[in-house]
């Protein structure tokens, strides 16, 4: 079969590679219809992600057709057609019984790695280097797919792939990001980064009865996605001060809660953005939170602030004195995408909002690396890839 | 999750142990690796006042008398400062917490033929009779590691020890205690285990160095457990395709810029 593998720093490449095969008796194998590049993939690409090896194959964000399944799994058959979260959960561990799903105690064969990074074992993800699993992902043409019983949700014949692909990640990222916020009414809520992500969680926002939702962003289609698609307020930071700005929106309170669709890439500006980046490159910092700086700074006081951007190690200037004095609350992590999925699948299919809005280029799985080419330069208004087998 | 001098219970009875045989009580050398400082002190030493090498000959003094004495200052400043006797084995105690009640825990480590399902170097084991059970390791053929073991002592949902039976190629001893916790909490799983490296203290220096691979072991081993007593299967991924087999073998670098 055709699949994308990483090679090594901006190295992708589209190769033919053996089909999968069931491995445990709850996996199933899943032909894929429909795959899309996500921005967290950029960190791989970018080799910001550690323990990557040369021939992973990549991809968290899939939908397609069932067409063999192992002894264990009962509640699907060749034929169904599901959407398969990003996290692997194996189910009938303490943190998938309580729907933390992401935290997934048994489905990372490699969990003594983030066992001594972070102190506890993380679970599986789906293309997303050994300290995730290393699990084989699904930008390709077919897809061993763990624990199937659990993860996979059936979806009609009569949605779309477009329409349904995004339930795997990015819709469910956003709005949990949202749900975070604890929304009341006539609350204000800002978004940095107008990404896919962002742009759900700005939806979201609005979806779970915010009043204002104000996007940040420096990419003009970006903004003006938010802004003609979800009715935000689009600030761009490249020609106004964020924290002016917000403070004049909200009249001097700042806003009820901040979200960091950024993460730990965020393009710096200003003396701190330059002390970031020399950092890095000196291999003292590993995460770049100028987001998240800003989000903590321009908060109301007792305040939310909401962190669906990823972040992977350690991040410096951290503004703990603002945190502690307006007492913020941080809530933030993987997605429990298996929690949200079916809600969200509800909503999409009563009309209430169809994710496909944010597709920019639609492209065949050959161009996988002119996609992570486009998506990772901002080039061609990119917003979001979608490539097809 | 630590290693201690002394189990906080026993492990084993004391007769299943083997023996030490001393006589002198400062002895700390088998009688094979008392030869072998000889013959190499003896030829060291005439090297060094051939080649009036000071240092050869200081070495080959040292060998031949750590030798003849049957006593090594090393061993012992090893142990000093390792805070274990080099001939008492070595312990561990590791645990675990397991989201299933305590009956199904207990009885997936009770029926010994489970073991290899999550025990990652066992090959096989294999019920004999009453509580006795053999075991096989994996490795690499043609070697071959294997033992008769039995359980000595067992409390229904509480607890389970066993050991090697004499004529063992490894001497060892283990116990798995089961505590329910509160509120729903799922199942406390603890491992006591205690082995005898072969080829005495020589052997036991080498295996001090391995501390850290033999716990990281047991941790896996019962990470194992957990997966197995929770989900029915061990999560992995090996038989999963990559690109790297189109390329021949997987030894090309994790970062290529």
């Amino acid at each position: 079969m055709l699949a994308v593998c990483w090679n090594g720093k901006k190295d992708i490449r589209v190769e033919t590679v053996p089909d999968p095969a069931i491995i445990n008796p709850r996996d199933a194998i899943v032909k894929t219809e429909l795959t899309a590049i996500c921005g967290s993939d950029l960190h791989i690409y970018n080799g910001n992600i550690p323990t990557m090896r040369g021939g992973d194959i990549l991809g968290h964000e899939f939908v397609g057709e069932v067409v063999e399944v192992g002894p264990g799994v009962a509640n699907l058959r060749s034929g169904d057609r599901v959407i398969v979260p990003f996290p692997i959960a194996c189910g009938h561990c303490y943190y998938c019984e309580h729907k933390l799903y992401a935290f997934c105690d048994n489905s990372n064969p490699n969990g003594w790695m983030t066992e001594n990074l972070y102190g506890q074992p993380t679970g599986g993800l789906f293309g997303y280097s050994h300290m995730m699993g290393g699990y084989a992902g699904g930008k390709a043409e077919y897809v061993r797919v763990p624990y199937a019983d659990v993860g996979p949700v059936k979806i009609p014949l009569d949605l779309s792939a477009e329409k349904t692909l995004f339930l795997t990640d990015v819709f469910p990222t956003g709005y949990q990001a949202a749900e975070y916020c604890g929304i009341q009414p006539g609350d204000t809520v800002a978004v940095w980064g107008c990404g896919p992500v962002g742009q759900f969680a700005i939806r979201s926002a609005y979806l779970l009865g915010a009043d204002r939702v104000i996007a940040i962003d420096r990419i003009p289609e970006r903004l003006e996605l938010a802004r003609s698609q979800s009715a935000a307020i689009a600030v761009n930071y490249q020609f106004v001060d964020v924290s002016e700005a917000l403070r004049e929106i909200t009249a001097g309170v700042g806003p009820d809660a901040c979200i960091d669709a950024v993460g730990l890439e965020a393009h710096g500006f200003g003396l701190l953005g330059w002390y970031d980046a020399a950092k890095h490159k000196l291999w003292l910092e590993s995460d770049r939170p100028t987001a998240l700086r800003q989000a903590i700074q321009t908060c109301r006081k007792g305040g939310t602030v909401s962190i669906p951007g990823v972040y992977g190690g350690f991040i410096d200037k951290f503004p703990m004195g603002a945190a502690f004095a307006k007492g913020l609350t941080l809530k933030m992590g993987q997605t429990h995408v298996q929690k949200y999925a079916g809600i969200l699948l509800s909503m999409v299919q009563a009309g209430q909002i169809d994710p496909s809005f944010i597709i920019s280029h639609r492209l065949p799985l050959e161009e996988a690396p002119r996609g992570y080419e486009i998506f990772n330069n901002k080039e061609e208004e990119c917003i979001k890839v979608v490539l097809q087998p | 999750m630590h290693q201690s001098r002394a189990p906080t219970m026993s492990v084993a009875p004391d007769d299943v142990w083997p023996e030490q045989s001393t006589a002198f009580p400062d002895v700390n050398l088998e009688p094979a690796e008392q030869r072998f400082s000889i013959v190499s002190g003896t030829l060291v030493l005439f090297g060094g006042l051939r080649r009036r090498s000071l240092p050869m000959i200081l070495g080959g003094g040292f060998l031949l008398y750590r030798g003849i004495r049957g006593y090594c200052p090393v061993y012992r400043a090893l142990e000093r400062s390792l805070g274990i006797p080099l001939t008492d084995g070595l312990s561990f105690e590791e645990s675990i917490t397991v989201n299933k009640p305590v009956e199904q825990v207990y009885a997936l480590w009770r029926q010994v033929d489970n073991l290899p399902r999550f025990m990652l170097h066992l090959e096989s084991v294999t019920p004999t009779y009453g509580n006795r059970s053999h075991w096989v390791a994996r490795i690499t053929a043609p070697f071959r590691l294997e033992w008769d073991a039995t359980i000595t002592d067992e409390e229904t949902n509480k607890r389970i020890s066993w050991c090697s039976l004499p004529g063992s190629d490894v001497h060892h001893a283990g116990s798995v205690f089961f505590h329910t916790l509160r509120a729903h909490r799922g199942t406390e799983v603890k491992l006591i285990f205690k082995y005898q490296p072969p080829a005495g203290s020589a052997g036991a220096a080498v295996a001090k160095l391995l501390n850290l691979v033999t716990k990281n072991q047991i941790q896996a081993d019962l990470r194992a457990f957990k997966a197995v007593a929770e989900t029915g299967e061990r999560p992995t991924i090996k038989g999963q395709p990559s690109g790297r087999a189109i390329h021949g073998n997987g030894a090309r670098p994790l970062r290529r810029e």
